[in-house]
């Protein structure tokens, strides 16, 4: 049984999560970016050749052999060529140096990328089912994927939310299960991936700015916010009478099996079963983070309101 | 002509190709996942490059047995291909 525990649960309203956080406007440009990019044509370019242009060259060396590249300006992937091909013609030849190579270019074609404007009309061509106008499409792109972008938001955030709610939690932490703790997640590093010293300066000491003592530290303070979430996680289930299914009950002690080497028996025998439900309920704790924080989100487009998710 | 091409491979570390194919050459070529620096590589080498010869060159590397990111690469520009030619 864990001496450690909390005090008084946080509220999540005092996560104070910035509006522009959860009030998300989409563009256009993500909306409509598949619509777009299956709907481009190329025409031919009659004027000087500008960024965003196709051409088509054969370009012939000194040695005599002929390669022909197919280049879009401003991509900067043929960077000498394309500075060369700027303000170019179809049937133009050109001489340019590259590497101390003289080399003869011959553009064969220059083609313009023609993007269909976006109007109800262009959109209700496409007969997709259902969506007569920008409107409807934007709509059936929020329903579709509004989930996606919150789940992406989330994910960014989420670490700068833990360390917030950690601030919040009045806990009563015993240190040598705290101690313990870190020394276990020490011990899961070293067992995954080898040196955990190392491991502790690749991740936090990669500026050489830092020793490894103090690496450690940071890395304690890390644990420690994750043992609070874990003691939140599981007075919270405690609460909401969430207990594990036979599933997630198989699965933490695979995992605490994987991890320690000890068998599932073994865990059982020897009282380890709180310790190896630990990720559960850390799983648990962000999982109500995420809930919160979807409970915030709206979503709103040109021509759409803010709608919740 | 311009086709805008996402695929989505199986058995392999990428979990989807994106790219162009504009009148028979690839552009804009992306990886999503998979081995970063090589995927990265594979797609500068592949920007301008001519569909079919890039297809030939690509099709059958193995990695994970006889698949590997190229060789689905070079399968989704032969579907791609032929998505053009019936249209």
């Amino acid at each position: 049984m864990s001496l450690s525990h909390v005090n008084r649960m946080p509220d999540l309203t005092a996560l104070d999560i910035p509006p522009k956080q959860y009030m998300i406007t989409l563009s256009d440009d993500t909306i409509f970016y598949n619509v777009l990019n299956n709907n481009r044509q190329l025409a031919v370019q009659n004027d000087a050749a500008v960024n965003g242009d196709y051409v088509l060259v054969e370009v012939t060396g000194k040695s005599g052999i002929t390669k022909t590249i197919h280049i879009e300006l401003g991509r900067k992937h043929f960077l000498d060529y394309e500075k060369a091909l700027l303000g170019c013609m179809a049937g133009q030849v050109l001489k340019a140096t590259f590497c101390g190579e003289e080399t003869t270019i011959h553009v064969q074609t220059v083609k313009k990328v023609i993007e269909m404007p976006l109007t109800d009309d262009n959109i209700a061509a496409l007969h997709m089912p259902g969506i007569e106008t920008l409107v409807d499409y934007r709509q059936q792109y929020i329903r579709e994927h509004g989930d996606e972008k919150a789940e992406q938001i989330f994910h960014a955030i989420q670490g700068k939310l833990l360390r917030k709610l950690a601030a919040l939690m009045e806990i009563s932490l015993d240190e040598d299960e705290l101690n313990d703790f870190h020394r276990q997640q020490r011990a899961m590093i070293q067992s995954v991936s080898g040196d955990v010293d190392q491991r502790l300066m690749d991740a936090y000491g990669s500026k050489g700015d830092k020793t490894l003592e103090e690496c450690d530290r940071i890395f304690f303070e890390e644990n420690k916010r994750t043992f609070m979430i874990y003691l939140w996680g599981k007075a919270l289930a405690e609460q909401n009478g969430r207990q594990m299914t036979d599933t997630e009950h198989k699965q933490v002690l695979e995992y605490y099996s994987l991890i320690h080497g000890r068998t599932e028996e073994e865990i059982v025998a020897d009282g380890l079963m709180e310790e190896a439900a630990r990720p559960f309920y850390i799983q648990y704790g962000i999982g109500e983070v995420k809930k919160y924080y979807k409970s915030l989100v709206s979503f709103s487009a040109s021509g759409i309101r803010a709608q919740a998710l | 002509m311009f086709k805008h091409v996402e695929y989505t491979p199986e058995g392999v570390c990428t979990e989807k190709i994106s790219f162009d194919i504009v009148d028979g050459y690839v552009h804009h070529v992306h990886f999503t996942g998979g081995c970063s620096g090589n995927t990265k590589g594979v797609a500068i080498l592949a920007e301008g490059q001519n569909a079919q010869d890039l297809a030939r060159r690509l099709k059958g590397i193995p990695c994970r047995g006889a698949n590997s990111c190229p060789h689905h690469f070079a399968l989704a520009i032969e579907q791609a291909l032929q998505e053009c030619a019936e249209e």
